[in-house]
């Protein structure tokens, strides 16, 4: 058993355990607790795959802006207003129908050869690397995704911005 | 590494659709208020001008652009026709409605534009993530314009909506893209369709990711059971933007998913042969529940909605018999599309006319509509028969092509599944005419304060000469259509 095996193992034990806090948590701010410490741990999975871009980016942006965002949107509601899961009437058949899914997912994963023909050796992925298949074989892509940003914050703007009146 | 990436002038209609957007922007600062209508012209000008490019740059070239990513050929060519026209259109029809209800006018033709740069990528994609990227930024651009009267609640709960089923089921394609990545190594069509068609091939993960991607794309285009968010989104969202959302919106989704069937599935024939049942089931399923329910809907936008979800099913049952006939069926499919916006077109547009400054919304608030503006009932009238698939009009010769072709492909029982859907659709577009000419109205002169103005005129006008011409002498269109066919030999 390499280094490796054992850091990743005890990044996934924190991450899986995490991310059911998140769900079984009955307290909403715990839940977004757990939240970020299972943003964190996957920007732990990017740096044992030696993609420490990535896992500054997850840092940044699920780590900080996200979970910020919905620490921000807990303090500006009000507890009680939250309806419970259990006032929908259907969540028993949508948590057989998430087992389901789960059970078919992780069968057709040990059927596959995915995880026995996976390469054993990681190669790093450089910011250098991923810089350059940006800007020239995803160079069409990433224009586009200029774009996206653009209608997003114009939308932000448009939605949010105050007018007197209408009607 | 980079392949053909010396064309980038094949891609001049999507640079000049970007600088025209922007240009959109920036005329919006400088138009003052109260003339916001003026965008929404230079717009116009602009796409027409941008038809005439779109013709004289790619216009019979079939060249992959872009490490293959992007595929420019005749099918991207008259889907980008379509597209730029429906966007015309939808610009020229909201502008009395976009005056009357809506703030921040000018970033609404901005955002109307940016749509059809994310229409026009997605047809020509070749490759997922760059399909996903301009489904995105077509999803962006319709979720603000869904929400845009925000001082009406009905529309704030319709964008709501929209943004998270369209998140999720982006999120579900993504995930599916991201299994069949894991087996394959590569997003192009192509490298996928290599190794599904591999025989024997049968990697559950490769199937499950495959499976999602439909599912998303599925959720995109209404399919039932992926179609709930449709009727209350259409029903809250502005009436320009429900006739662009079950129009342009509706035929890029459908033209993504065509080309992710030729592309990806249709080489692997084993893998087809299941899907196709599958298609099927959907295609039923969705004809059966969108016109089943529209029959009991109230409100004229909640019935369009069921009968949009009901054409789906019809366009989903063409895609069925890919592969067991030649080309034909894609050329019917896309007459089919085009007839079917032309059509839809003449009653939104009459709809929105009638609409855009009161509160109806009710079938039988249109009632004596007919007295007192005879040629906007005509219009919806004329629209709705074409629409059930009535002769003389374009909707009776699209399914006419459409069915038989599907009938050629051996699918004859699908072919009269959907001819019943038709003659359900009948009755339901019936009981809205019935309530136009026939119902007495509750108060006189219940439509007396519609005024509509000329760029309406022109589109009522052009539609319903157009939803007759193509419906008597399709010809022209067909040959045109005649050649993205090729695609299926």
């Amino acid at each position: 058993m390499n280094m490796h095996l054992v850091i990743f193992s005890v990044i996934s034990a924190v991450l899986i355990s995490c991310a059911l806090g998140v769900v079984i948590s009955r307290n909403i701010v715990h839940s977004a607790l757990f939240l970020l410490f299972a943003l964190i741990s996957v920007a732990g999975i990017y740096l044992v795959l030696l993609t420490e871009f990535l896992a500054i980016v997850q840092l940044l942006i699920y780590g900080g802006a996200i979970v910020i965002v919905i620490l921000f949107a807990l303090m500006l509601t009000r507890n009680e207003e939250y309806p419970r899961i259990q006032n929908n009437k259907l969540w028993p058949i949508a948590g057989i129908l998430s087992v389901l899914v789960l059970i078919t997912l992780s069968v057709s994963y040990f059927q596959s050869d995915v995880i026995r023909n996976a390469s054993t050796t990681i190669s790093p992925a450089g910011v250098k690397s991923l810089g350059s298949s940006l800007f020239t074989t995803w160079a069409i892509p990433f224009e586009l995704a200029s774009l996206v940003l653009l209608v997003a914050l114009i939308g932000a703007i448009v939605i949010a911005r105050s007018d007197k009146g209408g009607n | 590494m980079i392949e053909g990436s010396n064309n980038l002038l094949l891609l001049t209609p999507e640079f000049v659709l970007a600088g025209l957007a922007l240009l959109v922007f920036t005329a919006d600062l400088i138009i003052p208020e109260g003339k916001k209508e003026w965008v929404g012209r230079i717009a116009v000008v602009g796409l027409i001008g941008l038809l005439f490019v779109t013709a004289s740059t790619v216009m019979g070239i079939t060249q992959p652009v872009y490490n293959n990513f992007l595929l420019v050929d005749h099918y991207s060519f008259v889907f980008k026709m379509i597209f730029i026209t429906v966007g015309i259109i939808t610009i020229l029809m909201s502008e009395e409605f976009v005056k009357t209800n809506l703030t921040s006018q000018g970033e609404y033709y901005g955002l109307v534009l940016l749509a059809i740069l994310g229409m026009n990528i997605l047809v020509q994609s070749q490759e997922f993530l760059t399909a996903y990227i301009s489904l995105e930024l077509l999803s962006f651009c319709l979720y603000v314009l869904v929400g845009y009267s925000k001082f009406n609640p009905k529309s704030n709960e319709a964008a709501i909506k929209y943004i998270i089923f369209g998140t999720f089921s982006s999120a579900i394609l993504l995930y599916g893209l991201s299994m069949v990545y894991s087996v394959v190594g590569s997003t192009l069509y192509s490298d996928i369709a290599q190794v599904l068609s591999t025989s024997g091939f049968m990697d559950p993960v490769a199937m499950l990711g495959i499976t999602f991607i439909m599912i998303g794309i599925a959720f995109k285009l209404g399919i039932v059971p992926f179609h709930s968010w449709i009727p209350d989104v259409y029903e809250g969202a502005p009436i320009p933007v429900t006739a662009y959302l079950a129009i342009g919106a509706k035929i890029a989704a459908f033209a993504f998913l065509a080309r992710v069937v030729i592309g990806v599935m249709l080489p692997a024939e084993e893998l087809w042969s299941s899907w196709k049942i599958i298609f099927a089931i959907l295609a039923i399923s969705t004809m059966v529940i969108g016109n089943g329910i529209a029959i009991v809907q109230t409100k004229v936008k909640r019935m369009l909605a069921y009968s949009s979800i009901g054409h789906s099913g019809v366009l989903l049952s063409g895609i069925v018999v890919f592969g067991s006939t030649n080309g034909i069926v894609l050329e019917s499919l896309g007459y089919y599309l085009v007839g079917y916006a032309v059509t839809s077109f003449a009653v939104f547009s009459a709809i929105t006319a009638v609409t855009y400054n009161n509160n109806i919304e009710l079938i039988k608030d249109f009632a004596g509509l007919s007295d007192e503006k005879p040629l906007l009932s005509a219009s919806i009238a004329i629209g709705l028969f074409s629409l059930a698939g009535l002769p003389l009009f374009v909707g009776f010769t699209i399914k006419f092509y459409l069915f038989s072709s599907i009938s050629i492909g051996g699918y004859l029982w699908l072919a009269g599944i959907a001819v019943l859907a038709s003659l359900v659709s009948l009755y339901y577009y019936l009981i809205m005419i019935k309530s136009m000419y026939v119902d007495v109205p509750e108060q006189e002169r219940a439509h007396a304060d519609i005024t509509v103005r000329w760029p309406m005129w022109i589109v009522i006008i052009l539609s319903i000469l157009m939803t007759i011409a193509l419906g008597i002498y399709p010809d022209p269109l067909v040959n045109q259509l005649n050649e993205i066919s090729d695609l299926l030999k």
